[in-house]
C-alpha cells in the first residue's frame, strides 16, 4: 500500500518513535521515486495528446493514491505529514472549527490565516491534543493523533509555540529551552542536553541571553526563546503561533530567513499562524484561510492574496489599494 | 502650554541589566503620541515606568504632579490607562468581570453599567461573550477586551503597547480609528507603542524613535515618513 511508504525522515537516534509508527523503515526520497517509476512508467507514461485518456487512467488507479509529475508520470501519492480530516470542535454553543480538512506535504510550510476568533490556535490545540475534536480525525505521519496522549504529542515528532508566550519565569532562558529537550530526548542527559540547548540558542542569535530570566525581555525576543523551545525537541512539525509579535518591520524580514533557514537546514514542515501578511505571504508555500471556524480559500499566497472572500473576510480592501 | 505628560531623563532597569539610560519626551493634553523602536529599545519599560510596573530614576509628571512611584494603583486612579504587551487580563474572570475590573480603577462602581454600551458598540461580540472566561477567547479577542477595559475606565491618558499585536489587518485598522474617534470626540490623550510603523504614524500627530534606552529621534509623523532610517527599519520602503 502506498501509504505505507511514506515514512518521513527523521533524526537518527530515535529508535523508540520509529517503532510508534507502522513501518519503520526510512523513508527515502529518491529511492521512492525509482519505485514508483520502476511500477507506473510502462503503465502510464503518456504523451501529452493523451491527457484524457490519462485522466482515466488516474481515476481508475484511485486519485486519492496516485498523482501526475510534471512530466506526466503518474506516481504514488506521497503521504501527507499531517492530514487534517472534516475536523469539527465546538466548545459550548460556538462552533471554532466545521468540517475543516488540511493536507501538509514533508517540508512545505503552510500558512494559516483568518480573522480573529476563526479557529486557527484551536487547530493547533487539536493537532498537539490540548483538545479533542468533536469529530473527524488528524492523521500525523499516518498516525491517528486523537488516540494519542497529549503527553506523547512531543515524542511523536510535533512541536510548538504559543500565541501568548509560555515560559518558566524562574527558570533561565537556558533552562527553559531544556524543557523542551526534557519533552524528547529519552534517556536524557544533562550534559547532552544543554550542549544542545545553548547550540540551539547560538543558533538563533539568543546565546547571549541564555543565563537571563524571561523578566524583563522583550517581547520578540520572548517569542524567540519559544522558538528554541521548540527545536530543542527536535520536531519534523512545527507549529508556529504568531511568531512576529514585537518584531519591527526589519527584524520581521529577519524572522522570515530563520523560518525558510529551519525549512532548508533542519528539514521542517512549519505550520504558520499570523496576521503579519508580508511574512505569510513571503515564506509559506501555500496559505489556507479559516472564517468562522470554515475553509474559505486554499492556495498559493498569490492566489489567496486575490481572492475575493479572502479580501473580504479578513484582509480588507486596504491592503489591494495599498499592494 | 504645559504636557499632560512629561518623563524627565527617566532610567529603568531590570536586575542588573539597564533598560532605559533616560528617556526625555513630552505628551501634550489631546495629542496622539506614537513610540517606535526595535525589539528590545526600551518602549515597553517606558510605559511601565509610567504606569508604576517597573521601577525608575528621573521624573515623570503628570498632570503637573510626579506620579507616585511604584503605585500601579495610584497611577491608575489618576487617570492613566495602560494596555500592557500580553494584555495583562484576569484569564479565570469572565469578559464582563473583566470589565467591571476596568470601571472600578477610577473607584466609581456606577460607571460599568454606564460605559458599557459604549464599548459594546465598538466590539458588539463583547455583548454575546461577556459571560467566557477571558483565557479562553481568541488572542485577538483578548486584545479588543483588553482595550474595551481600559476605554470603560474613561481615562485621561491611554497607554496602549502594540495594540495591533495579534489582530487581523482589519481589526487593526478598526482599532486605530477607533483611537482616533475617542481622541477627536472626548479628548482622550493617547501614548501608543507600535510596530505597525505605517498606522500608528497616521494616527499620531508625532513619534519618538527609541534606540537601546534612549530617544534617538523625535519629531512630526509627516517627517518621521520621509527619514531614512525609519523608513527602511519600520516601513518597509
Ligand atoms: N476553551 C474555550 N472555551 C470557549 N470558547 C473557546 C475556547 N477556545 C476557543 N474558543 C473560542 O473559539 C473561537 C476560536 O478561537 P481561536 O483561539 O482558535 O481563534 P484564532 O483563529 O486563533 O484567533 P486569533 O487570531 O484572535 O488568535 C473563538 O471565538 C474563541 O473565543
Ligand atoms: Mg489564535
Amino acid at each position: 500500500m502506498a501509504q505505507q511508504h511514506g515514512q518521513t525522515m527523521r533524526p537518527a537516534g530515535l529508535d523508540d518513535v520509529q517503532i510508534a509508527v507502522a513501518n519503520p523503515a526510512r523513508f527515502d526520497a529518491d529511492e521512492h521515486l525509482a519505485f514508483a517509476r520502476s511500477v507506473d512508467l510502462d503503465l502510464f507514461e503518456a504523451e501529452a495528446s493523451d491527457l484524457a485518456q490519462d485522466d482515466a487512467a488516474i481515476q481508475d488507479w484511485s486519485p486519492s493514491k496516485c498523482i501526475r509529475t510534471a512530466d506526466g508520470h503518474i506516481i504514488p501519492r506521497p503521504m501527507a505529514l499531517l492530514a487534517i480530516e472534516d475536523v469539527t470542535r465546538r466548545f459550548g454553543g460556538i462552533v471554532a472549527l466545521a468540517d475543516v480538512s488540511l493536507a501538509m506535504e514533508q517540508g512545505q510550510i503552510v500558512g494559516l490565516i483568518g480573522p480573529n476568533g476563526a479557529g486557527k490556535t484551536t487547530l493547533f490545540n487539536l493537532v498537539t491534543r490540548l483538545y479533542r475534536p468533536n469529530d473527524g480525525r488528524i492523521l500525523f505521519d499516518g498516525k491517528d493523533l486523537t488516540r494519542t496522549p497529549a503527553h506523547r504529542i512531543a515524542r511523536l515528532g510535533i512541536a510548538r509555540t504559543f500565541q501568548n508566550v509560555v515560559l518558566f519565569q524562574h527558570m533561565t532562558v537556558l533552562e527553559n529551552v531544556l524543557v523542551g529537550a526534557h519533552a524528547r530526548l529519552r534517556p536524557f542527559s544533562e550534559r547532552r542536553g544543554r550542549k544542545q540547548a545553548q547550540y540551539i540558542l547560538d543558533y538563533l542569535e539568543l546565546g547571549e541571553f541564555g543565563r537571563r530570566l524571561p523578566g524583563g525581555l522583550p517581547f520578540g525576543t520572548l517569542k524567540r526563546v519559544e522558538l528554541a523551545r521548540a527545536l530543542a525537541a527536535k520536531p519534523t512539525l512545527l507549529l508556529l503561533d504568531e511568531p512576529a509579535g514585537g518584531l519591527n518591520h526589519e527584524e520581521v524580514g529577519d524572522l522570515a530567513e530563520v523560518i525558510r533557514g529551519l525549512q532548508h537546514d533542519l528539514d521542517l514542515t512549519i505550520l504558520l499562524v499570523e496576521h503579519h501578511m508580508n511574512l505569510v505571504m513571503s515564506v509559506s508555500d501555500r496559505v489556507h484561510v479559516l472564517n468562522f471556524g470554515r475553509k474559505i480559500a486554499e492556495g498559493t499566497p498569490g492566489e489567496v492574496q486575490a481572492d475575493p472572500a479572502v479580501i473580504e473576510a479578513y484582509l480588507g480592501a486596504e491592503r489591494v489599494a495599498a499592494a | 502650554m504645559s504636557p499632560l505628560l512629561e518623563l524627565r531623563r527617566v532610567e529603568a532597569r531590570y536586575g542588573p541589566i539597564k533598560a532605559l539610560h533616560g528617556v526625555s519626551l513630552t505628551v501634550a493634553d489631546g495629542e496622539i503620541v506614537a513610540l517606535l523602536g526595535a525589539n528590545g529599545a526600551g518602549k515597553t519599560t517606558t510605559l511601565r515606568a509610567v504606569s508604576g510596573t517597573v521601577r525608575h530614576t528621573g521624573e515623570i509628571v503628570f498632570e503637573g504632579k510626579q506620579i507616585a512611584r511604584g503605585k500601579p494603583d495610584a497611577v491608575a486612579r489618576a487617570g492613566i490607562a495602560h494596555v500592557p504587551e500580553g494584555r495583562g487580563l484576569f484569564t479565570q474572570l469572565s469578559v464582563w468581570e473583566n470589565l467591571r475590573m476596568g470601571a472600578y480603577v477610577r473607584g466609581e462602581r456606577r460607571t460599568l453599567r454606564a460605559e458599557a454600551p459604549r464599548v459594546f458598540k465598538y466590539f458588539p461580540w463583547l455583548e454575546r461573550r461577556r459571560d467566557q472566561q477571558a483565557g479562553t477567547l481568541s488572542g485577538g479577542e483578548q486584545q479588543m477586551l483588553a482595550l474595551a477595559r481600559a476605554l470603560v475606565g474613561r481615562p485621561r491618558l491611554l497607554m496602549l503597547d502594540e495594540p495591533s499585536l495579534g489582530l487581523a489587518p482589519t481589526v487593526v485598522q478598526e482599532i486605530f480609528r477607533i483611537v482616533k474617534e475617542l481622541n477627536a470626540d472626548d479628548g482622550l490623550t493617547v501614548l501608543v507603542v507600535e510596530q505597525n510603523a505605517n498606522v500608528a504614524l497616521d494616527a499620531a500627530a508625532r513619534a519618538y524613535v527609541l534606540e537601546v534606552g534612549q530617544v534617538a529621534i523625535e519629531g512630526q509623523s509627516a517627517e518621521l515618513r520621509r527619514h531614512e532610517g525609519v523608513r527602511k527599519s519600520y516601513l518597509g520602503y
